[in-house]
């Protein structure tokens, strides 16, 4: 059975990267991990500052949303065996360590993560055991207006 | 929403000798997705380099000897593309032969076929950064719903 590993931040566009990833699983007939990480909780209220709803305060409250965004995406699509992983920290980091962990076949990910991804493909991340990777990755094209909006707020 | 399923894969490749790594997984990609391929590949234009160098005094290349050498390498990059074709084994597979930049020539060809996704190996780390961080391509990806597929392919 191969697996594909779906890496997904809080982007508003994720939903389109979850269904881009579900339907290549689909087709390949393979088993989808969900991965969302999260970056730390300072970081975090500034970028996403403009996502109303989401008001987070604490650790538990970010433990809280990212659980209801997996639900609420797991809910929207249930055709394949989805598992999900919550972490937090260093993007790219987790990514390639649990694809490698798991040993995946693929990652999908959204173009918003670019700047991770170039650090993970042009072998800009110094630690070597990160570099060393050989898992095809789909970089799924999502809106850069949205990036735009948030770092506007990054800047306020 | 838009439906995100893959019909037309472009896969770019060049002279590397992990270029079979690339053909092999954006094919079985494409296959299992049941999308149309086409093979890319993307000769440097010896006319920017004749232009460029015009003044260059007893080191002037020669007009006629340049038409030669890109004939013959019009014709080594068609025998390279149809070998190709021929390792994946499908007689459906399209091949293109373009010039230039390559990063602007893979999303022109991208562009011309209507292609949903690009497949590149990371080795081209220049042109795929060109093509992940250019602006120019990146206002073609954000227009247009293009996903990349990246193979990761070992440096020399």
């Amino acid at each position: 059975m191969k697996k594909i590993l779906i890496a997904l931040d809080f982007h508003p566009s994720s939903t389109k990267i979850i269904e881009a990833g579900l339907l290549l699983a689909k087709s390949m007939n393979a088993n989808v991990i969900l991965l969302h990480v999260k970056i730390g909780i300072v970081n975090y209220s500034l970028i996403y500052k403009k996502i109303g709803s989401m008001k987070l305060d604490s650790a538990a409250d970010l433990e809280l949303v990212a659980h209801n965004f997996l639900q609420k995406t797991k809910h929207h699509i249930d055709e394949a065996i989805i598992q999900t992983i919550v972490k937090e920290g260093d993007f790219a980091e987790f990514v390639i360590n649990t694809a490698k962990e798991m040993s995946v076949d693929m990652i999908v990910m959204g173009s918003n993560s670019t700047q991770w991804l170039e650090e993970m493909v042009m072998g800009r991340i110094t630690n070597e055991n990160l570099q060393q990777t050989s898992i095809p990755i789909l970089v799924v094209p999502t809106r850069k207006n949205d990036k735009k909006n948030t770092l506007i707020s990054l800047e306020i | 929403m838009k439906t995100n399923k893959i019909k037309k894969v472009l896969i770019a490749l060049d002279y590397d000798p992990t270029s079979k790594k690339v053909a092999e997984n954006g094919f079985a990609m494409a296959n299992a997705q049941g999308a149309d391929v086409t093979l890319l590949h993307v000769s440097v234009d010896l006319a920017i380099y004749s232009a460029a160098y015009a003044d260059m005094g007893v080191w002037q290349m020669d007009t006629l000897n340049n038409f030669e050498t890109h004939e013959m390498r019009n014709a080594g990059s068609r025998n390279f593309l149809e070998k190709a074709k021929r390792h994946l084994g499908d007689t459906a597979i399209q091949t293109m032969l373009k010039e230039g930049d390559p990063a602007q020539q893979i999303i022109a060809a991208a562009h011309e076929i209507k292609a949903d996704c690009i497949v590149m190996g990371s080795h081209s780390q220049k042109w795929l950064e060109n093509i992940l961080v250019g602006s120019v391509t990146e206002e073609v990806l954000r227009k247009t719903n293009v996903s990349m597929f990246i193979v990761p392919t070992k440096k020399h």
